[in-house]
């Protein structure tokens, strides 16, 4: 590791979504944009809220208040993505938007002030979660970044969405 | 020869070599570059040789007339001069550079490394040069066989190839290759004889110099990674004498031959592959041109907003920018746009060797061999075209004997032509055959279920048949006298290419398959259509026509869905609202505007909103980050610079086929039988 990346590597950006807090590794933002119109792609995952036009480059994005399962919200003038870099199975390296309310600031986050996810039973999906991160009076829920577009996640998803549509498509005739 | 100077020979780590040595490394670097890069076609480049042997020659100062630097120089002064008996002048060339080379090595030893023990095989850079030169050569050289197998008399053909063997032979000694090298020198010793006394080179010998081509290839390959030895190896098998197997275990093989080509799907049609694109100077300096031209213009229209000049004059410097966007777009499509020559040449071989097995006399007759393409559909076509022309040979065109009592010319004729035709590359393989039997691919296609017992499609459905993947079975081969060897692949390609591919026969008179392919994989002229609020590009070149439909040609098939009654047969619906949950789209057919487009023999109505006119798009994948969409081919930036997604109609009628949305496979199944649309 370079020094740089030494000195921030415990460092995360942090975002609210709705009233929480949540932090992402700093060494993942490439950067942050202020919102852009995004194209929905048919038949995703509803939480992929489609792709945008990142200076000529095309680029998902994710509305990650819906993976969360948290009330959609309106967009603001504060609304923005954050531009991520997540590795996909097989190492290769891909970009992807993830749309939040507010960003906050970056917060210096030790790994002793990290704690686990705690259990929350079946009802919460913690699987984008991969800690808690304390600081000050403050929780910030740490995302796995990787986990949001993972093949596994996806397919799953996938799948559902197909088998949706195809009953939709029934259920109409 | 300019732009050639960065592809050096590395030096050979020459860290601890005295500084003169060094020199002398760099000197004879230089000369050896010379010697590997000049062909004696090219007088600029034989101008370097005798400049760079000069240095050398200077390097060793006053020397014997016999001392290797003074021959070296002797004879590139020879070649220079035209001595075109130069085979042996260029091969003296080599051999004392070589000894030069070696004499070096002893000179500057401490620290410099001896030519012997760490050959410049090591450089990598050198070593793909010389696979790919070598791989250019090896081409001529088949190209000259034919000439050769037609007229076995001919010095200039015999000349040609002995002097690509020559030529493979002084590269491969240069970089220490030996086994090329030595290979090369038998091969060059098949021609000897002809070569001193103007003997006709006998067929035997022709042939062995075909199957010496194809081992050459394998060497080359095996040493450089340039090149594909599975490819010329379905091309050729293994020995080209002789063994008459079945063609179809060859087409087949052909197949997976271009496991190096990623298998880029639709999905990322602009994807970087590995490899290079050969530029002329010409288009690089052009584009380079218009680059500068647009800087100035882009300061003129900025200068002319902060000086707050009129309107008008900020319009006309804004015209000039977009003229010379346009310019540059075409020009940087024109850098990956190569002629299909080289593809068109490796054929010729082929198409011989499959008339050879079949023992039919055929005339192949190649056109449009300039006509120029994206690389990437230049390299990936060839597999497609080995199957067709295979086809063409072994099932199209029927044996002497067969001709003759048909009242045809005993020699087939199988014609390969290439041309541009509105707005697309065409390439068709035609063969003056038997034709397709209707009847037998019908019957055919019965036993292996592709089409019901009591469906009787048109004869055009029929021929679209054999791009089916079940169709094409071993069995095929044997049974029916069509094609069916591996045309679902070359659909498949195709279709990846999104070109369009169809089959039309006259019984008794030949088989024409033509196959239309877009010029550039980057950019796709689109219609953009509206559902809802959606805006989506569908590809022109798949678009058929559009209508607006009377209450009468919609039809509802019970519990099949849609179709629309045209002159030329019922055509599926695909409600593109339902299938992609769009809202506030227009839900009645009679106030939509159903966009029919046919993709190779799949024709589909699009239901849509309305059309919004016509654009030129740039494709774009839609980020890695997705899983591949059905019926979405990527995205394309819009003027507004939202993103439009790019529809693909195929990927559709599959996905809403796969929906339940759609009923029948086949869009012809009612159709007319006359219909030849």
């Amino acid at each position: 590791m370079t020094p740089t990346e030494v000195a921030s590597a415990d460092k995360y950006l942090t975002f609210s979504l709705g009233s929480e807090l949540y932090g992402l590794e700093i060494l993942r933002v490439s950067e942050i944009v202020g919102m852009l119109p995004v194209t929905r792609v048919p038949r995703l995952p509803e939480y992929v809220a489609g792709v945008v036009n990142l200076r000529g480059r095309i680029i998902p994005v994710v509305d990650i208040r819906l993976a969360f399962g948290l009330a959609d919200a309106s967009i603001t003038e504060r609304t923005c993505i954050i531009v991520v870099s997540v590795t996909r199975e097989g190492g290769t390296m891909t970009t992807l938007g993830i749309i939040v309310d507010e960003v906050s600031d970056v917060l210096s986050l030790p790994d002793e002030a990290i704690e686990a996810t705690p259990e929350f039973g079946t009802e919460v999906d913690t699987s984008f979660i991969k800690g808690v991160g304390r600081a000050d009076e403050r929780v910030v829920l740490l995302l796995d970044i990787d986990r949001v577009l993972s093949g596994a996640q996806l397919s799953v998803v996938e799948a559902a969405a197909r088998a949706g549509s195809a009953r939709e498509v029934e259920g109409e005739e | 020869m300019a732009g050639r100077s960065d592809r050096r020979p590395k030096k050979r780590s020459d860290g601890d070599a005295p500084a003169a040595s060094r020199h002398h490394q760099a000197i004879f670097d230089a000369a050896a570059e010379a010697l590997i890069l000049f062909d004696p076609g090219e007088p600029e480049s034989v101008a370097e040789l005798v400049t760079r042997m000069e240095a050398v020659a200077e390097l060793f100062g006053e020397v014997p007339s016999d001392h290797p630097a003074s021959v070296a120089l002797a004879c590139a002064r020879r070649i220079a001069d035209g001595d075109m008996v130069a085979l042996s002048t260029i091969e003296k060339a080599y051999a004392a550079a070589l000894t030069l080379a070696e004499r070096l090595g002893e000179e500057s030893q401490s620290g410099t490394p001896d030519p012997k023990t760490m050959p410049l095989a090591d450089d990598i850079e050198l070593l793909r040069d010389f696979g790919t030169r070598a791989s250019e050569h090896l081409d001529d050289a088949d190209e000259q066989l034919l000439v050769l197998e037609a007229d076995p008399a001919s010095a200039a053909a015999i000349d040609a190839v002995f002097r690509t063997f020559h030529t493979i032979k002084g590269m491969a000694g240069f970089l220490a290759l030996d086994e090329i090298s030595a290979f090369a020198h038998d091969a060059e010793s098949l021609l000897a004889d002809a070569r001193r006394d103007g003997t006709r080179v006998g067929p035997d010998t022709v042939q062995s110099l075909f199957s010496a081509v194809d081992r050459m290839r394998e060497l080359v390959a095996n040493a450089t990674g340039v090149g594909e030895p599975a490819s010329t190896g379905a091309v050729s098998p293994s020995s080209a004498r002789g063994d008459v197997a079945p063609a179809a275990g060859h087409a087949m093989s052909a197949t997976p031959a271009k496991a190096d080509a990623p298998a880029s799907s639709s999905q990322t049609p602009a994807s970087v592959r590995e490899g290079t694109v050969r530029v002329e100077e010409g288009r690089l300096d052009g584009l380079l041109d218009t680059i500068g031209e647009m800087v100035i213009a882009e300061s003129m229209v900025s200068a002319a907003l902060r000086t707050g000049v009129d309107q008008h004059s900020i319009a006309v410097h804004l015209d000039r920018l977009d003229k010379i966007t346009r310019e540059l777009q075409q020009m940087a499509t024109s850098l990956r746009m190569v002629p299909l020559r080289a593809t068109f040449r490796r054929m010729g071989r082929l198409v011989r060797d499959v008339a050879h097995k079949s023992g039919k006399p055929v005339e192949f007759v190649v056109t449009g061999e300039d006509t120029e393409l994206d690389k990437e559909v230049v390299d990936r076509i060839a597999d497609p075209l080995v199957h067709a022309l295979r086809n063409a040979v072994d099932h199209g065109i029927e044996t002497a004997e067969e001709r003759a009592a048909a009242g045809k010319p005993t020699t087939g004729r199988v014609e390969l032509r290439a041309y541009h035709a509105g707005g697309a590359i065409h390439i068709e393989v035609v063969d003056d055959g038997r034709g397709l039997d209707p009847e037998r691919i019908l019957a055919r296609a019965r036993e292996c279920g592709l089409v019901g017992a009591d469906t009787v499609p048109d004869e055009r459905a029929i021929l679209d048949l054999v791009f089916e993947a079940g169709f094409s079975t071993a069995q095929t081969v044997t049974d029916v006298s069509g094609r069916g060897v591996g045309m679902d692949v070359v659909r498949r390609t195709v279709d990846e290419l999104r070109g369009r591919i169809e089959l039309d026969s006259v019984p008794g008179k030949g088989t024409t398959l033509s196959v239309r392919l877009p010029i550039t994989l980057a950019i796709i002229d689109g219609m953009v259509a509206r559902v809802g609020e959606e805006r989506y590009v569908i590809p022109t070149l798949a678009i058929e026509r559009s209508v607006r439909p009377t209450v009468d040609q919609v039809a509802t098939v019970q519990g099949s869905g849609e179709m629309l009654v045209t002159d030329d047969g019922l055509v599926p619906i695909v409600r593109l609202h339902r299938l992609f949950g769009t809202e506030g789209a227009e839900t009645d057919p009679t106030n939509a505007v159903i966009v029919i487009t046919s993709d190779s023999g799949t024709r589909a109505g699009i239901m849509v909103c309305e059309l919004l006119g016509q654009q030129q798009t740039v494709i774009k994948p839609l980020g890695e980050g997705l899983p591949p969409q059905r019926g979405i081919t990527g995205g394309a930036i819009m003027p507004d610079g939202r993103v439009g997604l790019i529809l693909d109609a195929p990927g559709l009628v599959r996905l809403a086929r796969d929906a339940g949305a759609l009923v029948g496979r086949g869009p012809h199944t009612k159709g007319r039988d006359d219909d030849t649309d």
